[in-house]
């Protein structure tokens, strides 16, 4: 019991420790505790680019995001049968089979009626679609 | 005969303060993830292949610990059919809960710095109010702890949410992220 009691006080007394230290570094920032990187560096660490981020450029993760970001994005308006989506708002991508540059403006840039992604989507997250959409 | 002033409730005014606490905590925490541009020069792994395998068994751990934890007050409790509660399961709670907290840490930490409060996705925006809420949740759970005279319920109230909390931020991260590309090797 007196080491569960001790491992008990070790554990809080972390506990605070860590908190703090975080609360330091969200405003401090990594380099306080060394681990700071230059961007490539950060983003070969992280194993995976998240969606919203802009670090980083296409990974292969990134890639495999395409086809989510495609549904979760441009499913509602768009027919993709690759992503399995049937939305009939926009153009059927099956039969207008745009270019990866194409896909890239007009996501970017909106068109028509179709809003621009610009604010929504990082640039790592357009491309992502575009290589999913214009295919290899 | 004057009539006399209304008394205050001394554990509803606790009460109060608690929820405050926590409100504070989860609103805090939620301004500086939406007010911080995500950044791009964090790199911590703490010994893993990469930073996503570090959350995610971390993160993973933190929800096993939790469940310890709740288990273990629900034995306390005995709300479980396993009879009395051994004298360290006290123990066995609380080191559980402080095991979970501290394995949230280093994750938090990478979601709140690198990434910030995000609403491009359901999950995402799921995952960024649960995260924010379990420390409020949690620290709300301190408070209770350490206080006296509040109604009987609060703490496993307290306890019930800050669990909740947790598991759900996990399962919108996680588990997201297992199912969709496995679980990491370390």
């Amino acid at each position: 019991m007196k080491v569960l009691g001790a491992l008990d006080w070790l554990l809080e007394s972390a506990m605070w420790a860590g908190a703090s230290l975080v609360l330091v570094l969200l405003f401090a920032g990594p380099s306080l505790i060394g681990a700071k990187a230059d961007p490539e560096e950060s983003a070969a660490k992280q194993g995976i680019v998240y969606p919203g981020t802009d670090g980083g450029a296409t990974t292969s993760s990134s890639a495999s995001a395409g086809p989510q970001l495609f549904k979760d994005n441009c499913g509602s308006c768009h027919t993709l049968q690759a992503a399995g989506t049937s939305g009939t708002t926009g153009p059927d991508l099956d039969d207008a089979a745009p270019d990866r540059a194409r896909v890239i403006s007009v996501v970017d840039s909106g068109s028509g009626i179709m809003p621009s992604f610009r604010d929504q989507l990082s640039e790592a997250e357009i491309e992502a679609i575009a290589d999913f959409v214009a295919g290899p | 005969m004057e009539a006399s002033a209304p008394q205050r409730d001394p554990a509803a005014t606790r009460l109060l303060v608690v929820g405050a606490a926590g409100a504070l905590v989860a609103l805090s925490l939620g301004i500086y993830g939406r007010a911080h541009d995500p950044a791009d020069d964090l790199a911590i792994t703490l010994g893993f292949q990469t930073t996503i395998a570090m959350k995610i068994w971390f993160a993973t751990g933190a929800a096993f610990f939790a469940l310890v934890q709740v288990t273990s007050a629900l034995w306390m409790y005995g709300k479980l059919p396993l009879g009395r509660a051994p004298a360290a399961t006290g123990s066995v709670h609380r080191i559980s809960g402080r095991l979970a907290f501290l394995l949230t840490i280093p994750v938090a930490y990478h979601c709140l710095y690198q990434l910030g409060f995000q609403d491009n996705s359901t999950r995402a925006l799921a995952h960024s109010l649960l995260g924010c809420l379990f420390y409020g949740a949690f620290a709300a759970k301190i408070v209770v702890v350490r206080s006296q005279g509040l109604p009987g319920m609060a703490l496993p109230v307290a306890g019930g949410v800050t669990f909740t909390m947790l598991v759900g931020a996990w399962l919108t991260s996680g588990l997201w992220y297992i199912n969709a590309t496995g679980f990491p090797s370390p």
